[in-house]
């Protein structure tokens, strides 16, 4: 339909046009002195404008007219959701929307993207992906959720952190990433089967019972594949867990000494992957292909056209197991497998941009073939350059021309290739929705950092204890030194009675202790009302976030951004209502107060809301409806922003 | 109603097409030559239908969750007493079928119930075989199956459009999943019977204007948002405003409120959250909601099985007598499946705890209504209820035997987004003996 | 599997076809279905026919809508159309391309606007229906074939609050008709509307509605009637005189009625009667008994079961049934 606007346009002006809003004349592969590129803002503009050009070129290609550039009130909503997963406070997009400088797009893009909401933001991202949930089976994720959001602090490179995933050994509370196994305990073929669909966009779990129908994979290749984790031991110390596990089913024991000896045996001796397994799997008992028999025994070997394949020969037991797992790693993350890291670029496109230039994201079976595959390879070496800096790599693409372009009147269909001549409208994420509306009712929603879980902190019947005294970590480190079961109930009971005994205090201030305390408190303080990230992963079944799609965690990416009439049932007389419309404490009954006209009221509310200006037509609707309903006015203006669809879709 | 031998010609031939066709020609020629001479007798008589048509119209589904002991319930073995232990017997209002007399009630109504008692799960954990029994499929870590009530929304949708289709009433949220299939096909899961449909009213902070007021700006912004956007997400998103003035608005919502109904029937039922459970899935088909699940839990009974079993049987069988026979006077039943399942049974022998431990290999299953035979018995296990010696029905084969009660093509393929093939029974098919 | 890609070309001919009039099923969609899908989707009409795929009969409206392939008002969610519009490498495409597959782009246009804008079977205007007969009555109605229903007849009564569906896939001419959401707004008026398609209609549910004994006089013109749910309504004795021409009834639901011992000589003579029910009315235990003599076989529900005395074999004597 778009192709249909065009036909009496001349297609070569426009897209002349699109090229030299961008400062064409930048140099591509631009190194500037020892600099290295994810950490360089002349490089990341230049790579910028290289995207742009190759977006361009499909334009002309295909004779697509761009849409306009977005409006700053657009951009400053987009780029809001988009980078830090929220809309901007009235405060935010006032500065925003009244600036006039030439540079304030990219400077706001800097500022955002350097936030600590980038961070919570990006939490979501990733626990929706690697199913990262508060609670595996019967022990706590805690770990887990701490290794992703450290690694999301540090920066850490994507390749750097899909290796430490994939080739996780030890304690939970020593190493956060065995949680990546521990989340699949009894299940580990399905692992791998998530493994090739996250990290290599290929889906493989066909062939876990029969040769693939569709696809070439046969069954003889899952096992191969699964082969490197097979016979990983998940727990550690048996005999120390059931002899604990013994003392707390003695007739009459204390209740609180047989929760801290759970504690310990959960953290200590559960989490953990303590021998990697030898490389090897034997085929299923109805086994029924030429190629193996039924319940032999075949050595590891990786999925053949991925780059230089690493196997693990059956003869040679010498070959220490954990090294196998190690070279499995390596070869995944390999800037020669063909797919690592075009997935990962194509994500974190989507991420950016809102279609992906392959879609699905995770398999490449069902047709996924680039719908630029020009723009495509260059992301991937862009990626590389930047040494798997995800932050820096999003950056380039905020910083896209592309990026700023209108949105799209048309709806684009699914899965269909696109050329991104304009944004297409989606509807916010759960988390997004949950974000915004904590941004109309409280301040600094960035800085209440909760979850004492994560912080560390040591969980005791979901209170923190001990706090600033001893972590999980210390706990994990001072039992695994001892070397009897007896000694280890003789330290339960120690710790027992100092939990019993603690009276809370002794974080010396400005300490890592210190950070560990204030977490644990803003846990209490705020309650829910801190952002999505800093709650329960996920929220139990019927929380806000749960109705609104966020996702169960238990298969991969399965956050839905459907609507349904119990989400508008909610907007209309359940959370928001309840939380925000007929909240008077809500910040943006604040926010509104501070005007002394009817006009202004309704500039800030509209501000607030959409992150924009009324027109002068709406301005006369609610300045209208100001007269006619004093009282209720604010809030029946409040309701019905938040009830629109341009509340809900980012444009 | 009577066992008229007529109606058993074969299970391809509709009940009630061939009492159609019965009456006609017991009429003979007085009815028969108008019939025949527009429209040829053939074509009504000889119909042979490819699936039932449709007798039941609505499904109750009781969850009894943690797995029920079959011997203690409806599987007795009374002449082994070292499996059966201390659990009496009765005799029921069907003939030759015993039951545990920790059930008097639901053998009074006997006669209006199939007992499934060859049930085999492949599953022996609570969570696997809770997912098993929703769902016809094992867990993957890949995938996410629809539950029964979401495959039942899919194949046939909903009957009353202004309200839920498919409701959960307690239990695991997870047994309301639409699964692959979207939220658009899950249930609404309610807490209990007394927690109503959430925020389906006006927020007592709104007056009646003020709502409408609000409705009304945010109208006029969708008007000029929707020109500017004239796409499909959005025009649904708009729609969906209106569903739920729909249901604000709808006389069905009262369906929800068990306070609507007078004491003398709250107690037929159990003053007890499964009783009122029961209750409010009665009122909910009344209003031709298509799939409610009610849950019972607590059949977990590792330790002192035998007390714990007659604790929850007092409540499972005031509900259940209670459910079965306040949809038969209401003229209900024929038209309402009510099915009980549970992810597996227990051990025969008795552990050291006077318990019963997990067993899949052998439970009983239960329906009633719905055009399921009355007082009668699939399957059988061995004498110490120990393995099934005929009639082996999988948590898949009941599941499709509930879709073929609805009238459901059970065969119906339905494509995951990712491509892999379902279908409402992991491709099991239908138990066709059951049906009158 | 191939991607599911929607062809340009289809959005190009839906905005062409937009500005035009609705589809027309008859004379726009039946065709296409008939000639493209029919011969694998047929509603099996005689021993001897095989079933139609996939249980799918795509032949009569009632097939098409029990098929459940429908999501009106949204093509991209139906099924019927999703599955026609794939692309030819797809294997679910239907038809599939050895059998007469894909569709023309212009059938497909024509689907996926006659679903966007409703799925409607006829105009559904009510016009060109035509007056009902004042004369009509039983004997008229069993003359009458016994065909495809009236769709203009089945879209008016659904314009009522109506929900008129057919007994299987396979049954397209007989029909039920209940009113589900809509009992509390449902009078006479609207009932006597269901004489537009009389010779069609096997169910009745008048269920809590505000049904009269005056408006009983329209279902006693229905013949070919076997279930009536008459249940919490107003009814009497006087309406329930107006259904001795049925002579098929199996099933009458009088639950929450005002009738009483006084129509059971009327029920009598319904000789095909399966199932009475008539608790909380003012029929008593001895009434029933009468009525048992002369329809042995009935089921005659006044009270649950456990109430009444046929349980007393039951060996254990500490079994009470109070409910």
């Amino acid at each position: 339909m778009a192709m249909k606007q065009l036909c009496a346009l001349n297609i070569a002006a426009i897209v002349i046009a699109f090229f030299m809003t961008g400062s064409a004349s930048a140099q591509l592969g631009l190194r500037p002195g020892q600099v290295p590129p994810n950490q360089s803002k002349e490089f990341q503009l230049a790579a910028a404008r290289k995207v742009d050009k190759l977006v361009g070129t499909e334009f002309r290609r295909k004779q697509v007219r761009p849409l306009p550039k977005s409006t700053d009130a657009e951009f400053l909503r987009r780029s809001y959701l988009t980078a830090i997963g929220r809309i901007p406070s009235y405060d935010e997009a006032v500065a925003f929307l009244d600036s006039e400088k030439s540079s304030k797009r990219v400077e706001l893009i800097d500022t955002l993207v350097g936030s600590y909401g980038y961070n919570m933001h990006m939490f979501n991202w990733w626990a929706d992906l690697l199913r990262a949930t508060d609670t595996f089976q019967n022990t706590s994720g805690a770990p887990y959720i701490k290794w992703i959001k450290d690694s999301i602090a540090e920066d850490k490179p994507y390749n750097k952190m899909v290796h430490e995933l994939i080739a996780a050994k030890g304690g939970g509370w020593q190493n956060g990433a065995v949680g990546y196994y521990m989340r699949d305990k009894g299940m580990l073929k399905d692992n791998m089967a998530n493994t090739t669909r996250i990290f290599l966009g290929t889906r493989i779990e066909c062939a876990q019972c029969h040769n693939h129908p569709f696809d070439s994979w046969k069954q003889m290749e899952f096992y191969e594949m699964a082969a490197f984790t097979d016979g990983m031991k998940i727990g550690e110390r048996d005999s120390f867990s059931s002899y604990l596990s013994d003392k707390e089913d003695e007739e009459g024991m204390d209740r609180g000494l047989r929760d801290v000896s759970r504690l310990i045996r959960y953290a200590v001796f559960d989490f953990s992957v303590a021998d990697a397994g030898d490389g090897s799997i034997k085929l299923p008992k109805d086994y029924k292909y030429r190629d193996g028999k039924p319940g032999e025994r075949v050595g590891a070997k990786s999925l053949s056209g991925f780059g230089k394949s690493v196997r693990v020969s059956l003869k040679s037991k010498a070959k220490d197991a954990g090294e196998a797992r190690l070279e499995f790693a390596d070869w995944i993350v390999s800037p020669q497998n063909p797919r690592f890291t075009k997935v990962i670029a194509n994500r974190m496109w989507k991420r950016v941009m809102g279609t992906g230039i392959f879609e699905p994201l995770d398999n490449f079976s069902a047709g996924a073939a680039p719908s630029n595959p020009a723009l495509m390879s260059y992301l991937e070496e862009l990626l590389v350059d930047l040494n798997y800096d995800l932050k820096a790599f999003q950056k380039v693409l905020f910083y896209t021309y592309t990026f700023q372009l209108g949105p799209s009147p048309i709806q684009h269909p699914e899965r269909s290739p696109y050329n991104f001549n304009g944004r297409q409208l989606k509807r916010f994420s759960a988390e997004q929705v949950w974000d915004s509306l904590l941004t109309l009712k409280v301040d600094n929603t960035d800085s209440r950092k909760g979850n004492g879980y994560s912080g560390g902190a040591i969980m005791f019947r979901n209170r923190p204890v001990l706090v600033g005294k001893k972590t999980m970590k210390d706990i994990y480190r001072e039992v695994i030194a001892i070397e009897s079961p007896a000694a280890v109930w003789k330290y339960a009971e120690t710790l027992h009675k100092q939990i019993k005994n603690d009276k809370g205090g002794g974080a010396k201030p400005g300490g890592k202790m210190q950070m560990e305390m204030m977490m644990a408190q803003n846990a209490r303080k705020y309650g829910q009302e801190m952002r999505a990230s800093e709650l329960s992963s996920p929220m139990p079944n019927g929380h806000f976030l749960r109705q609104f799609g966020q996702s169960d965690r238990e298969v991969i990416e399965n956050a839905s951004k459907d609507s349904d009439v119990t989400q508008v049932l909610s907007i209309l007389n359940g959370h928001v209502e309840k939380q925000i419309t007929s909240n008077g404490s809500s910040k943006i009954f604040k926010v509104v107060n501070e005007a002394t006209t009817d006009s202004e009221k309704i500039d800030r509310i509209f501000i607030s809301i959409l992150s924009r200006r009324p027109s002068a037509e709406e301005k006369e609707l609610f300045l209208n409806e100001f007269k006619m309903n004093r009282g209720a006015a604010v809030r029946n203006a409040v309701s019905a922003l938040i009830s629109t669809a341009e509340f809900m879709f980012i444009q | 109603m009577s066992d008229n031998s007529l109606f058993q010609k074969g299970d391809e031939v509709s009940r009630r097409q061939f009492m159609i066709g019965a009456a006609h020609s017991y009429l003979g020629v007085s009815v028969l030559p108008m019939l025949g001479a527009t429209v040829g007798s053939s074509d009504l008589f000889a119909a042979a239908p490819p699936m039932r048509p449709r007798a039941a119209k609505s499904v109750i589904f009781l969850n009894m969750s943690g797995g029920m002991s079959h011997l203690d319930t409806f599987d007795p073995k009374p002449e082994n007493q070292d499996v059966q232990g201390p659990t009496p017997v009765i005799d029921t209002t069907a003939d030759n079928v015993q039951i545990s007399g920790f059930l008097p009630k639901t053998a009074a109504v006997m006669k209006h119930i199939t007992l499934f008692r060859g049930m085999r799960s492949n599953q022996g954990a609570h969570e696997q075989g809770q997912y098993l029994l929703h769902r016809s499929y094992a867990p993957r870590g890949t995938i996410v199956h629809p539950s029964l009530g979401a495959w039942i929304m899919r194949l046939s949708g909903r009957r009353n459009t202004t309200i839920p289709g498919f409701v959960s009433i307690g239990g695991s949220s997870e047994n309301a999943t639409g699964g692959f299939m979207g939220a658009k096909y899950g249930g609404v899961p309610l807490g209990n019977a007394n927690s109503g449909l959430k925020d389906s009213k006006r927020a007592h902070s709104v007056s009646k204007e003020a709502f409408d007021r609000r409705l009304s700006l945010a109208d006029k912004m969708n008007a000029d948002f929707h020109g500017r956007f004239k796409q499909k997400q959005i025009k649904t998103y708009h729609g969906l405003y209106d569903e739920a003035i729909k249901l604000m608005t709808s006389e069905d919502l009262k369906a929800f409120d068990i306070k609507h109904e007078d004491n003398k029937v709250r107690d037929f039922y159990g003053n007890n959250s499964f009783g009122q459970g029961c209750l409010l899935a009665r009122r909910l088909v009344e209003h031709q909601v298509r799939f409610v699940e009610v849950n019972l839990g607590g059949w977990d009974t590792h330790n002192d099985n035998f007390v714990a079993v007659e604790a929850r049987c007092q409540i499972l069988d005031q509900a259940l007598a209670g459910l079965i026979s306040d949809l038969e006077r209401r003229g209900m039943l024929d038209s309402t499946l009510v099915a009980l399942g549970t992810e597996f049974g227990r051990t025969p022998d008795i552990n050291g705890n006077t318990g019963r431990d997990h067993f899949p290999r052998a439970f009983t299953t239960l329906m009633a209504g719905g055009g399921v035979k009355g007082g009668f018995v699939y399957g059988e296990t061995d004498r110490k209820a120990h393995t099934v010696k005929e009639g082996i029905v999988t948590p898949g084969m009941f599941n499709a035997t509930i879709g073929h009660a609805l009238g459901l093509p059970t065969e119906r393929v339905v494509t995951s987004p990712s491509g892999r093939p379902f279908t409402i029974g992991d491709e099991a098919k239908p138990v066709k003996e059951v049906f009158a | 599997m191939s991607s599911k890609f929607i062809s340009p070309v289809l959005c190009l001919l839906s905005v062409a076809l937009s500005s035009g009039q609705e589809v027309d099923y008859k004379k726009q969609i039946a065709p296409i279905l008939s000639s493209k899908c029919n011969s694998c989707h047929t509603a099996k009409k005689r021993e001897t026919d095989k079933k139609p795929k996939a249980g799918l009969a795509l032949d009569t409206p009632g097939g098409i809508r029990a098929g459940g392939v429908l999501e009106p008002g949204d093509a991209s969610s139906s099924e019927l159309y999703v599955r026609v519009s794939l692309p030819k490498t797809d294997d679910e495409l239907m038809p599939p391309t050895d059998d007469g597959g894909p569709l023309s782009a212009k059938e497909i246009a024509l689907i996926k606007k006659w679903i966007d804008d409703g799925a409607r079977f006829s105009s559904g205007s009510g016009q060109g229906l035509g007056e009902i007969a004042a004369d009509l009555d039983v004997a008229k109605v069993m003359a009458m074939p016994m065909r495809e229903p009236n769709a203009d007849g089945v879209a008016h009564l659904e314009g009522l609050g109506a929900t008129v569906s057919q007994l299987a896939v396979n049954l397209p001419q007989q029909l039920a008709v209940e009113w589900i959401s809509t009992y509390h707004k449902t009078t006479d008026k609207e009932i006597e509307q269901i004489l537009h398609i009389a010779p069609n209609v096997v169910e009745v549910d008048l269920s809590r509605t505000k049904v009269t004994d005056e408006g009983l006089k329209h279902i006693g013109k229905l013949a070919r009637l076997t279930h009536l749910n008459l249940s919490r309504t107003q009814i009497t004795d006087k309406g329930v005189a107006h259904l001795s021409g049925l002579r098929y009834l199996e099933y009458l639901n009088l639950y929450g009625t005002g009738v009483s011992n006084d129509i059971l000589p009327v029920l009598a003579k319904h000789r095909k009667l399966k199932a009475v029910y008539a608790w909380k009315t003012k029929i008593t235990q001895e009434g029933l008994s009468k009525l048992r003599k002369a329809l042995p076989d009935a089921k005659l529900v006044l009270e649950t079961d456990a109430k009444s005395n046929r349980y007393d074999n039951l060996d254990n004597p500490d079994n009470k049934f109070d409910f």
